[in-house]
């Protein structure tokens, strides 16, 4: 048993030890920005895409009305 | 014209549904921060808590039901069940990005890190994982019957990831809190805080789901006006092929 304990390592010494601070405040703000940010840019993203298609589907439309065969 | 539908404007309801969700983002935003008191060990950053299951819980249902739309759509092809199909999938998309990129925040300040490959944690990369690749089939795939089956057949595996990912905590441990399922939330300000916030992340999944399924039936229409196009332009060069030359 004395062996055993003796060949332990020593208790280290923790005085100098200091937790690293983590901005919880930072974190909670980033959090609920990139959220939104994805949810706009997501959003935005549609908007642009069934701008487009619509206009390639009047156009297309049109091509179609245009040259309909007798 | 196809039998695909095009939207050349915003209806009454969904105008109404953006209202409504908006309200309801309000309110959850003064319960966060107004109702629901800082966690006692973690303090405020718990409160990425509301935003990151609440997008979970979005995830989980618009993963599961497109799965679910997908199957049903390989037994029976159905192109409105195709296009809601691909809408759950990318609005499913969305908010499993969310939850990847709230999480690791709030994981730096609760675990000491951003990142573990805890079963919860690794299943859930892997259900974006399949989402991003139903995408990328059906995107980079010719229209066509192939590249739907092929998608559909992929998708049918987010169901089962789902699922696995609701269980996986009790199942096989890891360093997640179970915090819904092992008790739930005891203080009465956090409950209203996370409930009003969950009603608020559905009704932005159904708005974004809604406004992506009329892109999926314009894509449809698109894809039909071509071809509708081709097949006319094909029959007028055989009929100029057939015409004597004078």
């Amino acid at each position: 048993m004395n062996e055993i304990a003796s060949t332990a390592p020593p208790p280290r010494d923790l005085s100098a030890y200091k937790e690293e601070p983590v901005p919880g405040g930072a974190l909670l703000v980033v959090a609920y920005a990139v959220v939104w940010v994805l949810v706009f840019v997501w959003i935005a993203r549609l908007a642009l895409r069934q701008t487009r298609l619509e206009r390639e589907v009047h156009a297309l439309s049109d091509r179609v009305d245009g040259g309909a065969e007798p | 014209m196809t039998g695909a539908v095009t939207h050349s404007r915003t209806p009454t309801t969904l105008l109404a549904a953006v209202a409504g969700v908006t309200a309801l983002w309000l309110a959850a935003l003064y319960a966060i921060v107004l109702v629901a008191q800082p966690d006692a060990i973690l303090g405020i950053v718990q409160k990425v808590f509301y935003v990151h299951v609440a997008a979970a819980f979005a995830m989980l249902i618009c993963l599961s039901a497109g799965s679910v739309a997908s199957l049903v759509d390989l037994l029976q092809p159905n192109d409105r069940i195709d296009a809601a199909a691909r809408a759950l999938v990318d609005t499913g998309v969305l908010f499993a990005l969310a939850v990847l990129t709230t999480g690791p925040l709030w994981a730096r300040k609760s675990w000491g890190m951003w990142w573990t490959w805890e079963p919860r944690l690794t299943l859930t990369l892997l259900v974006l994982l399949i989402a991003v690749g139903v995408l990328a089939v059906r995107t980079l795939a010719p229209p066509g019957p192939a590249g739907r089956r092929v998608g559909a057949a992929l998708a049918t595996l987010a169901a089962p990831t789902a699922y696995l990912i609701h269980v996986a905590v009790q199942r096989w441990g890891g360093t997640h809190p179970q915090v819904i399922q092992g008790g739930g939330i005891q203080s009465p300000g956090m409950r209203l805080a996370f409930w009003v916030t969950v009603a608020a992340m559905l009704g932005l999944a159904a708005v974004v789901t809604t406004l992506r399924y009329r892109v999926a039936r314009l894509e449809d229409a698109v894809v039909a006006l071509r071809l509708d196009l081709s097949a006319r332009d094909l029959r007028r060069a055989r009929t100029a092929a057939r015409e004597p030359v004078s």
